[in-house]
């Protein structure tokens, strides 16, 4: 699979309007798969993905730390996802979208972990499974509970 | 406890039974898995740990870890932890809280506490906006900042913590992020092990009221501190805490060296001395019992 049909795939997945889109959330799973593997997986990870995506992997500064879970995993996603509604007339506000935005950040990010094991060879994906917390390794394969 | 207990704590005692309201992605979970990862780094067990918080997202961050906490009234969990420590002098105290909390409403505390020393460790979740409350403007907001009670942009300069809490005579002053929760956890278990007032701001986003202040706004500007450029020099230390904008440093940004006597060891000095005013003289008791305990407390 090359990326533009990996990006293809992923905005009919999700149902995203633009391709432009896709790839927005497609490098925010990227940016937190950087936070959230150690090193030699990251790079074995790189090596397995798509051109860009694997070059933005690979070339990611990320350092790799345990104290990344599934929690700070769609911290990186929720950049860009919608979560407030219409501005309000009060100095309150309305944040009913933020309570329904973890199942959509999830959505998404379980959408990208499972086509990224469905494009790498099996020994790569256990390895980096394996090495994320297991909420987030068991997203690569439709498994796992929600975050909210 | 015995070394060998300590050593045998592990992050996973400090697990919480209430699964947190907080928003998907939001800091406050790099901050909650700093503080217990600290905790456990240090051997300290839940039972001798108490967590003072104020009002805000932040300050539910104990209701989601097993350790004693104390949710106080906005803006005045130093106070309460000043108390707690007097009361309690092995009990570590850690209080915890946002930038609304620590450098709004407790702004006053937090000028006072950081130059009477009391040995706490204070670390402020600043996403620079007020979440619980749905998005307003803060102190450490920017100038020119979007919001709902600032339509047209904050009018106001934003306060750099780091260097109020340095100027008021803090003997600990460092800077952390909720992205990179190893590292915050460093800087916390050293500012739980400097003796006196610990002040560790921390740079989160808040997901849901501000798109501005992002995981990667942050990570972009976020540079790691040289502590051997030498972090007890004062000098130096004033360029740093004020630092801000394109380069934002991380890490320790000073450490008393020696460390400032603490309020508890002064508080113990003022009672001692008031019982013992002249040594050696008809005055001074040697076999009354409260002076040995104040002794050991004074040089503990």
């Amino acid at each position: 699979m090359d990326y533009d049909e990996f990006i293809n795939e992923i905005r009919t997945r999700i149902d995203l309007p633009a391709e432009q889109d896709a790839e927005v959330v497609v490098m925010e799973v990227v940016n937190a798969l950087a936070h959230a593997l150690p090193s030699q997986e990251c790079a074995a990870l790189a090596m397995a993905l798509p051109g860009p995506i694997g070059v933005r992997l690979a070339a990611s500064e990320a350092v790799f730390d345990p104290y990344v879970d599934e929690h700070l995993f769609i911290g990186y996603l929720m950049t860009e996802h919608q979560t407030t509604g219409y501005w309000d007339r009060t100095a309150g506000g309305d944040d009913v979208l933020a309570s329904m935005a973890a199942e959509e950040i999830e959505r998404r990010a379980r959408a990208v972990l499972s086509l990224i094991a469905s494009a790498i060879e099996p020994d790569v994906l256990e390895t980096v499974r394996r090495a994320l917390p297991d909420v987030i390794g068991e997203w690569f394969i439709g498994e796992g509970e929600a975050v909210a | 406890m015995t070394t060998e207990t300590r050593e045998r704590i592990d992050i996973s005692m400090f697990e919480g039974h209430v699964k947190p309201t907080w928003c998907p992605g939001c800091g406050d979970f790099g901050v909650l898995n700093a503080v217990k990862g600290a905790l456990a780094e240090l051997g300290i067990a839940p039972h001798e740990v108490l967590i003072v918080t104020g009002i805000g997202c932040g300050s539910k961050l104990p209701d989601y870890m097993l350790a004693y906490g104390m949710l106080t009234l906005h803006g005045r969990p130093l106070p309460f932890a000043t108390g707690a420590k007097l009361a309690n002098p092995d009990l570590h105290v850690i209080v915890v809280d946002g930038d609304g909390d620590a450098y709004g409403i407790g702004g006053n505390h937090l000028i006072h506490t950081a130059r009477r020393n009391p040995d706490i460790t204070h670390v402020v979740e600043n996403n620079q906006v007020y979440g619980l409350t749905k998005g307003q403007y803060s102190p450490t907001s920017e100038h020119g900042y979007v919001s709902k009670t600032s339509p047209r942009g904050s009018i106001e300069q934003a306060i750099t913590p780091t260097a109020l809490t340095f100027a008021s005579g803090a003997g600990y002053v460092a800077r952390g992020f909720a992205g990179a929760p190893k590292d915050l956890a460093s800087l916390i278990a050293r500012g739980i092990e400097h003796p006196g007032y610990a002040h560790i701001d921390v740079l989160q986003p808040c997901t849901t009221f501000n798109k501005i202040n992002t995981y990667d706004w942050y990570r972009e500007r976020g540079y790691e501190s040289d502590e051997a450029a030498g972090v007890s020099d004062r000098t130096a230390a004033w360029d740093r805490v004020q630092q801000w904008g394109d380069q934002i440093p991380l890490g320790l940004l000073y450490e008393a060296d020696p460390p400032n006597p603490t309020y508890e060891q002064q508080m113990a000095a003022l009672q001692e001395a008031e019982m013992n005013p002249v040594a050696g003289t008809a005055e001074h008791d040697p076999q009354d019992p409260r002076y040995d305990a104040l002794k050991r407390r004074l040089f503990s």
